[in-house]
């Protein structure tokens, strides 16, 4: 019981006022390259970013709501609820946490690919989740898969991902780009891969991964 | 009078809201900024989309229930509601909607579904640079609809109706009577209606402007009256350019 | 005042009391065309969730094995042809759903697991028995104001309440049963196959420790199911209809779109239970041995990679012509050093995989970096 409204404590402080900085900036020349801990990106001017990196997720496994750190970026003109671009990068041990399922430097794209869709079905109830094609890609001049998939929302609304992703020692690495198939999805498909294009890892990547913080093991 | 920009998924678009929001907005419709420029082209004539307004009865359990005859009745007043605000509007005159084909019905329907998704987050976006330059839109999809019926824009509608039995009215009595609210507990909410409407560009898809109105307690889009009421209210800041570029953009 | 305070008591009363008395059965299709007002908005809500199912790309389009399961239904319930319609729903989970409104709803998976034409009827005759008995409505009724149906608002979780997704009452069950029994019987089934398909889903229950939500994926209530078609079926002495090789034929290849598709949600565990069985294996598809591949290479436990390559070979051997499995070869191939082999394989991949695979890019590219 203390526990859990002690959990309820940190995430109204992190979600309320209390926060120091913005959650969102606007991108001008100025901050176009958004610079996470371990990687970066140029982002389209006149969209709005993720102001820091988010660092941590809660996710449930077999039920059980669970705490796992990773570090994501996401990008949007319109908002989150109709599109985005999201850079995520998660740690080998926890890649894809809700198959419980690590990554290996020496696995192949479309190996990583298998196991990301099976995760991304898992972790968002999306069974129907469909993949329209799986294809070899690059990023960052490494090995990578290019996904292609799509899902009907409730109201008969084709939403589509695009997902380029690699995995090298120090984690997996995915992008995405999300939208309502009509009209969004091909106005700023061109945007999203200006944002592929740009992807660099920063020397950082290869530090140790975080421990897990005190905090965040309150809400597991 | 005036009812705030209602918050319709705000678990959703919570993470879009956090700084930088606007707070107590003034005006409570939507204007797209091409519509704020000099010389706006304002929709001359405007045909009305498929009205689907969902009646749902509330128990005093809880268990909502939809009521199709009541669905049909709601949705035939709001239509009936919309026509007579746009014949007192002097710029506007509605076209009659054709019958759609099984295929065309598929696209309409899945531009209705962008339409929800769209503006549920653009009410809640809390952004000051697209309030202020409101762009949203559904894209082309519909141009066929022009050249069909000529109209220059599309009305689109949705909206929902709780009702409750008279159960649960009698629980939300009871509910504030002390002592007998130790057997029936609290009382219970009781209905609300909400509706919200937006006029599109059927040849750039863009939402020129948009409008909602939520109303607790005791009305009912069942009731012809009511439901003239509210679609006045609502018509009522159409189109509203200069009061919204005196609040947003000026 | 007071007429306003006796008007609350009785509300509460009347609203806390509601019984599913006078409520009666179907008797035929035309009865259907005459529902009570409240009956009408269950139908309602239940033909909303057709239309979220078919619109949001639920249904799995199979024409022939749609047809095939809708003649069997026909076959069972011949006075509500039309008004029972059958359809597959596109999940690897085990269950299967009667709608209030006559919609009849066949999980993928659970269709892979039914061994012959009698174990189908068996489910089917149970489920439509819910649908002509109207246990929805009977349910809803007796249930509507009790708190934990307080979630209906949710169109799903309204319908789940109100169909068997969950399940019903055991009374509600056991009358589905025995409904359900007189069906299989008359139509000319043996009824003695019903209690197998409940067995084998008990066992694979109990095999992965399955928690979902459904009422085939229940325990307790298949136990039950289980003993009262064997109970029910203790004096039957005829020889029925059992009809493998016509449900075989039509839900062969279904079979392997469910390991496909278990094997795309991570249910690999399931896959291999399934295809280390001997009994139920010899209903796959010889190609199936690629997914028991693709199961120990997610399982990855040790001396899975060896067991993965074992059912590739498999696969190639006795299905040569299932393109998928010689690119995995390949692949392993391919990383263990071994060039001329990879390059084998993938060739032999790209000459077998239809021009549009989606692995196909993937092969190309390697072979051209071996």
């Amino acid at each position: 019981m203390i526990k859990k409204a002690l959990a309820l404590i940190v995430l109204v402080l992190l979600t309320s006022g209390c926060a120091q900085t913005a959650y969102w900036t606007m991108t001008d020349d100025v901050n176009r390259v958004v610079k996470s801990t371990s990687f970066q990106m140029s982002v389209p001017e006149g969209w709005v970013r993720t102001t820091k990196p988010v660092t941590w997720e809660r996710i449930e496994i077999d039920g059980e709501p669970q705490t796992i750190l990773l570090e994501s970026m996401a990008v949007t003109r319109d908002g989150t609820g109709i599109h985005a671009i999201t850079v995520t990068r998660h740690y080998p041990d926890t890649s894809f946490p809700t198959i419980k399922r690590k990554s290996v430097a020496n696995m192949l794209p479309p190996e990583v690919a298998d196991l990301y869709v099976s995760e991304l079905r898992k972790r968002s109830g999306l069974e129907r989740l469909k993949v329209l094609s799986n294809k070899p890609a690059k990023v960052n001049g490494k090995p990578a898969f290019r996904l292609v998939m799509q899902y009907k929302n409730e109201d008969g609304l084709r939403i589509r991902i695009v997902s380029y992703g690699f995995v090298d020692k120090t984690g997996f690495y995915t992008i995405n780009y999300r939208a309502p198939y009509l009209y969004y999805y091909k106005r700023d498909y061109k945007k999203f891969t200006s944002v592929v294009r740009s992807f660099k890892q920063l020397k950082s990547a290869d530090d140790p991964p975080p421990e897990i913080p005190a905090w965040a093991k309150l809400f597991t | 009078m005036i009812i705030r920009k209602f918050t319709f998924l705000a678990a959703l678009i919570l993470a879009s809201t956090l700084s930088f929001t606007v707070h107590a907005a003034s005006t409570p419709h939507w204007v797209h900024y091409t519509l704020l420029q000099s010389n706006p082209r304002l929709p001359k004539k405007v045909v009305v989309l498929p009205v689907n307004i969902e009646v749902l009865e509330v128990t005093a359990g809880g268990v909502k229930e939809e009521v199709p005859a009541w669905s049909a009745e709601a949705s035939k007043n709001v239509l009936k509601s919309l026509s007579i605000a746009i014949k007192k509007d002097p710029t506007i005159q509605e076209v009659r909607a054709p019958r759609f084909s099984k295929k065309a019905t598929a696209a309409v329907d899945e531009h209705m579904a962008l339409y929800k998704l769209v503006v549920n987050t653009a009410s809640n976006i809390g952004w000051q640079h697209k309030i202020r330059r409101f762009d949203y839109g559904i894209g082309p999809g519909l141009t066929s609809l022009r050249q069909k019926t000529g109209a220059d824009a599309a009305i689109m509608v949705y909206g929902r109706d709780h009702v409750s039995t008279a159960g649960r009215k009698a629980k939300a009595v009871a509910g504030n009577i002390p002592i007998i609210n130790i057997f029936t507990g609290p009382p219970p909410k009781l209905g609300h209606s909400y509706i919200h409407i937006g006029v599109v560009d059927l040849r750039t898809g863009d939402l020129l402007w948009m409008n909602s109105e939520y109303r607790e307690g005791a009305s009912n889009l069942r009731d012809y009256d009511d439901a003239n009421e509210i679609i006045a209210a609502i018509f009522e800041w159409y189109p509203g350019i200069e009061k919204y570029r005196k609040v947003y953009v000026q | 005042m007071r007429n306003v305070f006796y008007f609350m008591l009785l509300s509460l009363f009347v609203g806390g009391c509601a019984t599913t008395g006078g409520v009666t059965s179907f008797s035929n299709a035309e009865d259907t065309g005459n529902l009570h007002e409240k009956e009408r908005r269950l139908w309602h809500e239940a033909a909303g969730f057709d239309d979220t199912i078919a619109r949001s790309d639920q249904l799995y389009e199979n024409k022939q094995a749609t047809v095939y399961l809708q003649n069997v239904m026909d076959r069972l319930y011949p006075e509500f042809k039309g008004k029972i319609r059958v359809y597959i729903y596109d999940s690897t989970e085990l269950n299967a759903f009667a709608l209030p409104n006559g919609s009849v709803y066949f999980n993928l998976g659970l269709l892979a697991r039914i061994q012959n034409e009698a174990q189908l009827a068996a489910v089917m005759a149970h489920e439509a028995a819910h649908f002509i008995e109207k246990h929805s409505f009977k349910q809803r009724v007796s249930t509507k104001n009790s708190a934990a149906f307080a979630l209906s608002g949710i169109p799903f979780a309204s319908l789940a309440a109100a169909s068997s997704i969950s399940g019903f009452s055991r009374d509600l069950e056991r009358e589905a049963d025995a409904k359900g029994y007189e069906r299989l019987v008359k139509a000319g089934y043996n009824p003695r196959e019903a209690h197998k398909v409940f067995q084998h889903l008990a066992d694979e229950v109990d095999a992965l420790g399955l928690e979902e939500p459904y009422f085939f994926s229940s325990h307790p209530a298949l136990v039950e199911r289980i003993n009262e078609f064997k109970h029910l079926s203790s004096n039957y002495k005829g020889k029925g209809r059992i009809g493998s090789k016509s449900y075989n034929r039509v839900i062969s290849p279904l079979r392997l779109e469910a390991l496909h598709k278990d094997i795309g949600q991570d249910r690999y565990k399931s896959v291999i239970l399934v295809m280390e069985d001997g009994k139920m294996r010899r209903y796959y598809p010889s190609a199936s041995y690629y997914y028991l591949g693709e199961a120990y290479s997610r399982r990855d436990e040790k001396g899975d990679n060896s067991k993965a390559l074992k059912a590739y070979r498999t696969a190639v051997k006795k299905s040569p012509k299932f393109a998928p499995a010689y690119m995995r070869l390949g692949m392993h191939y391919m990383k263990t050093g071994s060039k001329k082999k990879a390059r084998y394989y993938f060739k032999k991949y790209l000459s077998l995989a239809p021009k549009d695979a989606r692995d196909r890019g993937y092969v190309e590219h390697y072979l051209k970096s071996l």
